[in-house]
């Protein structure tokens, strides 16, 4: 592995976020511009009663931990149709015949989609907090939230790859991914679907990291076990559908 | 050279390591591409059929992003980018993104990025398609000046004329096979023609003719 390479790959993956307003939208604003209407909305409803620690929360802050696990799921769809983009236009083919390893462009593309959720987190803590939301900071909880989203990221990568890979076009990748973002946005994110459908969130890979974002901002501590099962079982998930990505991608 | 669908875009493909070959080995600077495929990928340099080149990049990023891809140093990779530049008139337009150029300037650019690593070995598969005359012409003296550099430039065309200027060798295959190879010349000479033209309705028109 090259770092020169690598770098390469990183910057060009920065480059395409910032000069493509459909990615940046998407990535980094979408979520935040949800906030801010739900924040409107929603922040003094309270509908859903007590946070699970007892503190009466609004419907908007119930909803916050969620939203973040959504920003990660947009993901998929900018990565598919960014993966199926560079299909279409040859330049995907034509990196394959350089001596560019499939390492190089992974470790490359993890380092950006690590850099993303920083970014989509940041942005979106400071648009809820400005909203209403108020919870319980610790420097090394808001390290821990970072921590889930780039599992998050690497996670909703590994399903774009999937999708860019089995979408014949941009077009049809774009549809493609809401198989994968539309469940996990009613079963593993901000919408509380009820008792009885909590257990089809368990397949999702948002759910645990809603329900650590909310542990670590509700609960306020990083001895609760259960937070760090959420993030072992994130962090499995994703290592599986980022092997089956790749291994899609690279053939 | 060869009809539409003959196999030579494929027969790149193979030889660049794209697609495995159903049979047969290919051997580039003798490593064979199945076995050894990175080194081989440090001897070739591709310029494929469409312009397939980062459309948010600029000119020079897209150039610059393959020249790192072969780990040219920062200041050689600059020095090479400059002259590249310069040489197919893409200077005035390399801070523009990819996106925003004609047809014709991203068919140049597509060239340029393939020369970024100096290859020994360059594959330009129909180079010159949809430029206009004048940029054709220009981008035969390039590739003309490339071949004077005793680099192996191996390309495939529709246009005679292309072939007549650039080639030493040419080959001509139809229906997935190698119907002639030779120097123009010889080839002129062995089906008693005037040009490469009538060479090669010749060989690949008394195909049609036959109903093959």
């Amino acid at each position: 592995m090259k770092r020169q390479r690598i770098l390469t790959v990183f910057r060009m993956e920065m480059k395409k976020l910032i000069r493509t307003p459909l990615y940046l939208f998407f990535s980094l604003f979408f979520v935040a511009l949800l906030v801010v209407i739900l924040g409107f909305a929603l922040g003094n409803v309270y509908g859903w009663g007590p946070d699970a620690y007892g503190t009466p929360r609004s419907i908007f802050e119930h909803m916050v931990p969620g939203l973040f696990a959504y920003s990660g799921i947009m993901i998929i769809f900018t990565f598919a149709s960014a993966v199926t983009g560079d299909r279409d236009t040859g330049v995907q083919r034509r990196m394959k015949t350089t001596p560019l390893t499939s390492g190089e462009v992974i470790v490359g593309q993890m380092l950006s989609y690590t850099i993303i959720p920083i970014l989509q987190t940041a942005i979106i803590l400071i648009t809820a907090l400005i909203m209403g939301f108020n919870p319980i900071i610790t420097v090394e909880g808001v390290i821990m939230v970072f921590v889930f989203m780039i599992f998050m990221s690497f996670c909703s990568v590994g399903l774009g790859l999937i999708t860019g890979t089995i979408a014949k076009d941009a077009r049809a990748a774009g549809s493609l991914a809401f198989i994968f973002i539309v469940p996990q946005q009613l079963f593993g994110s901000f919408i509380y679907m009820g008792e009885a459908t909590k257990v089809i969130g368990y397949a999702m890979p948002s759910y645990y990291v809603s329900e650590g974002i909310y542990r670590i901002f509700y609960g306020g501590t990083l001895t609760d076990i259960f937070l760090w099962v959420d993030l072992l079982v994130i962090a499995i998930i994703t290592l599986i559908i980022y092997i089956i990505g790749v291994k899609l991608y690279d053939r | 050279m060869g009809p539409n669908g003959a196999g030579k875009t494929t027969t790149i493909n193979m030889l660049c390591g794209l697609i495995k070959p159903t049979d047969g080995t290919v051997l580039i600077g003798g490593y064979n591409i199945e076995k050894n495929p990175h080194a081989v990928k440090q001897l070739i340099s591709v310029c494929p059929q469409e312009a397939a080149v980062f459309p948010f990049l600029t000119g020079r990023e897209n150039i610059e992003y393959f020249g790192n891809m072969h780990l040219m140093p920062k200041e050689k990779l600059n020095e090479r980018v400059e002259n590249l530049l310069k040489t197919l008139d893409l200077y005035e337009a390399s801070k523009r993104k990819a996106k925003e150029y004609s047809g014709g300037m991203k068919r140049q650019l597509n060239l340029l990025v393939a020369l970024i690593n100096e290859p020994n070995i360059l594959f330009l598969d129909e180079p010159t398609v949809g430029m206009d005359p004048r940029v054709r012409r220009k981008t035969w003296e390039f590739i003309g000046s490339i071949k004077d550099e005793k680099r192996t430039i191996i390309l495939t065309t529709h246009y005679i004329e292309e072939a007549e200027a650039l080639c030493d060798r040419v080959a001509i295959i139809d229906y997935g096979k190698l119907v002639a190879l030779g120097p123009p010349k010889k080839l002129m000479e062995e089906h008693k023609s005037e040009n490469l033209e009538e060479v090669f309705l010749k060989i690949t028109g008394r195909r049609i003719l036959e109903g093959v």
